[in-house]
């Protein structure tokens, strides 16, 4: 008799349904699994068998194919030990397949037969509901991550033998409902808070113009100077992540096998800091399966690049797509995947060798063109993608705690009213935040007055902006204008805007 | 080996190094420099005549001469002039320097006698003060008929010569490789407008890189050439430093701009003036000295500065007044951030001032 158990493959961040087939005949014995499984799915051969002996049920002699449909899309991992199990027992105890039709099982199974938590539960979840299933099966400790899909029952056992029985007496919980979400920013004071900041004003008017408009920035300044400390500060300013976007950032977070099974969905906004000797690979991610890479885990969060004038050309010219895309394909053999990377980047770097050039009393030793070898490390193409361009003085003595900064929730709020407007503007377009227009939704959106218009142009003959740069400066303007709520930008926000840009015009490197 | 007389004037240069009193023994020795060529192609010498056996070796040495000869053909075919201590246009002023280079290669047009020259010097790693001073007070300069010297390096060098340029004046840029090896890049359009309207001076034969050791040569020949030397901003230990010494070893005449006193850039300049340097605040103070009619120079003063709105006559006036600095004018001035941010965008636009990334503000000077 064939048995038919439902599991799940991952393809990016989208789970889809695998039906298990089995099928035991008289003959030699032997156990095989057909349906592009990869070495670990190959495997689970041994394990199945050990696991099925040691929950003390008989193993059947004969000939036993195992089919995973669809054959067409590889399946990788071990989370299809469970229902290859049930699919065999099943096939032996006769199960019916009333039973079996609306369940789907994850898991992997020890020797044994217990069983151990698997990677990437919520999409598969996910797409457990959006494929009608009633009731899925899986380790107990991904309990918790499952149950944030509502409308849907979801049970976690030990082992293989509680699964089963789960199975037989048809046992049901109660579906999910919906999953308790509050944000992490409802404290008065964060750990990391601005209010800790002293002096630094234009840093921190620079940073609010970033978190509004989701603009990327560079921080450039000597070591000590606070770029890390801001950078820090970032997600506390950012609006709280909506329901869809936690769902999604948990998502990335499972299949990276990074989630934390006590906490439910992320409350706070991710903020990755990747050092200086990451590799390509790690950044976008890549791998046999795909891994998502640190572009993908700061979704919708912040990506903090410390010191990237050192990091390899090869790593930092890799985010030339994303940037522009704000998701990655990754492309390898037998598969082609899109994770998304929608995040806030902020870089920081040394504007010269011994790191001092914009220090007061001119502390710099580099040689002039020891700085422009130093500076062209950061490469125009990148550059142009990144919207501003920082330039931070260490603090003074006198400066140094004087008081009176205001708190990351006052900056917040504002924020939040800015996204809010951005938000209503866009509402039929297929953005959220000033970064993302096109070409096209500038012409409909940031019209500017004649004023503007001329002071613009006069900008670009005189420093020779690129259209990137020209549009960056525009997209800039639009999110000062939004922040004082106004509809439509002067010709001061332009101005402004044009000062985050000086990277743009080598000349202004002329020491 | 026939006899040509820029091709021997090169060989007496390469005997020895430095050159001045042993050319001027033989030259003495020999009467003029043909005979000298000729005898010594022939071996007339005597062994005596010169008490040094290495010197005689020397200059009996056909190799040399030969040497000599394809460097003068090389400098025709690179379109490179020469001169030398035998020849009139050889610029006066250095001819009464005592270690006188022998041969100059040369672009452009040497200076004529009457023409005032000033040399300018200044750290290559220069503030804005020191760009925006240099600038101005060479462009005051200039327009009284004053000629620039430099050295076309990064910082103080370039703003001299950008001055002179830009004011149609005249200027010689000292070079530290030979004549056509443009250094730094980066100046490769100031080369060409010095090239075309002023003059480019080196010691060395065209085609030789900048060696590190040829610059205190070459500062020498920037004090030399003129009457007067104008420190801008220089630091303590800097190249600035050893043309200063070098033309007061020629009782040249040393002019330099005071700074902040606790600007590392001004120490130099102001350890000069402690010193006994002339100090100079304006224009004035040079053309005194070159015996010209002062005239207090009012045309770059406040002229350009109409039709300003409110936050921009505040911001040019705090500037005006010495703010050089943007992080400085934040606290200094009680406005928003980002108005003073788009305020100087809207100046820098309309000409006025050149912002820089280490946040320095100079004012440009219009024309």
């Amino acid at each position: 008799m064939v048995s038919t158990v439902f599991s799940f493959g991952l393809s990016g961040l989208q789970g889809y349904i695998v039906s298990v087939e089995t099928d035991i005949s008289k003959g030699i014995p032997n156990f095989e699994i057909v349906g592009w499984g990869d070495i670990t799915v190959r495997e689970s051969c041994a394990r199945v068998e050990a696991a099925i002996k040691n929950q003390g049920y008989s193993f059947p002699l004969g000939k036993i194919i195992v089919n995973l449909a669809p054959a067409n899309r590889k399946k990788e991992g071990s989370n299809l030990d469970l229902a290859l199990a049930i699919g065999i027992l099943a096939s032996v105890y006769n199960i019916s397949n009333d039973k079996l039709k609306n369940t789907a099982l994850i898991g992997e199974l020890s020797l044994n037969g217990t069983l151990r938590p698997v990677k990437g539960v919520l999409p598969m979840v996910k797409a457990g509901k959006l494929n009608g299933l009633k009731r899925i099966i899986l380790p107990k400790e991904n309990l918790n991550e499952a149950k944030l899909v509502e409308g849907l029952c979801v049970i976690g056992v030990e082992s293989l033998s509680q699964a089963l029985q789960i199975i037989i007496n048809d046992v049901s919980f109660q579906n999910n409902s919906n999953p308790y979400y509050v944000s992490a920013l409802s404290k008065d004071i964060l750990e990391e808070d601005f209010i800790q900041v002293s002096a630094q004003k234009e840093a921190k008017r620079v940073l609010e113009i970033a978190a509004c408009g989701q603009h990327n920035l560079i921080m450039l300044g000597c070591a000590g100077c606070g770029k890390s400390m801001l950078a820090k500060r970032i997600p506390g300013i950012m609006p709280p992540l909506s329901f869809e976007e936690a769902f999604e950032v948990t998502s990335i977070y499972s299949i990276a096998g990074l989630i934390n099974n006590e906490a439910g969905l992320f409350t706070e906004r991710p903020f990755r800091s990747v050092h200086s000797s990451v590799t390509a690979n790690a950044l976008i991610g890549g791998g046999r399966p795909v891994i998502p890479g640190e572009i993908s885990l700061a979704n919708h969060g912040v990506l903090f690049l410390d010191e990237m004038t050192e990091m390899t050309r090869k790593a930092v010219e890799s985010l030339r797509q994303p940037l522009e895309d704000h998701r990655i394909n990754i492309s390898r053999l037998g598969s082609r995947e899109i994770l998304p990377a929608d995040f806030l980047l902020i870089a920081a770097a040394n504007p010269c060798k011994c790191g001092k050039l914009f220090e007061t009393d001119k502390k710099c030793t580099c040689t002039p063109y020891q700085i422009k070898n130093y500076l062209s490390r950061l490469s125009k193409p990148i550059m142009d993608r990144i919207d501003m361009h920082l330039t931070m003085r260490s603090l003074k003595y006198n400066e140094i705690k004087k008081g009176g900064e205001e708190c990351s929730a006052k900056i917040r709020k504002r924020v939040i009213n800015a996204r809010e407007i951005q938000k209503e503007r866009y509402r039929n377009d297929d953005i959220k935040v000033n970064s993302h227009l096109t070409r096209g939704l500038i012409d409909k959106y940031c019209k500017l007055d004649e004023k503007s218009k001329n002071l613009i142009s006069s900008a670009v003959d005189k420093y020779g902006y690129s259209v990137r740069g020209y549009e960056k400066i525009i997209k800039i303007a639009r999110t000062i204008a939004d922040m004082e709520q106004r509809s439509d930008i002067s010709v001061n926000d332009v101005a402004e805007a044009m000062q985050y840009r000086w990277f743009d015009n080598t000349d202004k490197w002329g020491i | 080996m026939d006899y040509i007389e820029d091709a021997a004037w090169i060989w007496l240069a390469g005997i020895k190094k430095p050159a001045n009193k042993t050319v001027e023994f033989l030259l003495n020795e020999y009467g003029d420099i043909k005979t000298l060529w000729e005898m010594t192609v022939k071996k007339e010498i005597n062994n005596n005549v010169y008490n040094n056996k290495k010197i005689h070796d020397k200059i009996i040495d056909d190799t040399l001469k030969e040497n000599a000869i394809k460097q003068y053909e090389n400098s025709l075919n690179k379109k490179a002039s020469i001169t030398h201590l035998g020849k009139m246009n050889y610029p006066t002023e250095l001819l009464n320097v005592f270690d006188r280079p022998i041969v100059l290669y040369y672009y452009g047009k040497l200076p004529d006698e009457n023409q005032l020259l000033l040399s300018v010097v200044g750290s290559r790693k220069c503030t804005s003060y020191g760009k925006f001073i240099t600038y101005k007070l060479c462009c005051e300069l200039v327009e009284r008929g004053v000629g620039i010297v430099s050295g076309l390096a990064h910082g103080i060098d370039t703003y001299a010569h950008k001055a002179t340029i830009d004011n149609e004046g005249y200027t010689i840029a000292v070079l530290g490789g030979g004549p056509n090896y443009i250094y730094p890049k980066e100046n490769i359009a100031l080369y060409n407008e010095i090239y075309n309207k002023g003059c480019i001076i080196s010691e060395n034969p065209p085609d030789m890189p900048p060696f590190k050791e040829n610059f205190p040569a070459r500062n020498r020949i920037i004090s030399g050439l003129c009457k007067a030397t104008l420190v801008c901003e220089a630091g303590k230990s800097s190249g600035a430093m050893i043309t200063v010494s070098r033309a007061l070893e020629y009782n040249k005449e040393i002019f330099a701009i005071p700074g902040n006193i606790d600007s590392t850039m001004s120490e130099g300049c102001n350890d000069l003036i402690k010193n006994g340097a002339t100090m100079v605040t304006s224009s004035d103070d040079i053309l005194q000295f070159f015996e010209i009619e002062t005239q207090k120079n009012k045309v770059y003063e406040n002229e350009c500065y109409f039709g300003l709105s409110g936050n921009e006559t505040i911001l040019m006036n705090e500037i005006i007044a010495g703010t050089h600095d943007v992080y400085k004018l934040i606290e200094d001035i009680d406005l928003d951030f980002n108005i003073i941010n788009s305020t100087l965008s809207i100046l820098e636009l309309k000409g006025l001032i050149i912002r820089d990334m280490t946040g320095g503000i100079s004012i440009k000077i219009k024309k």
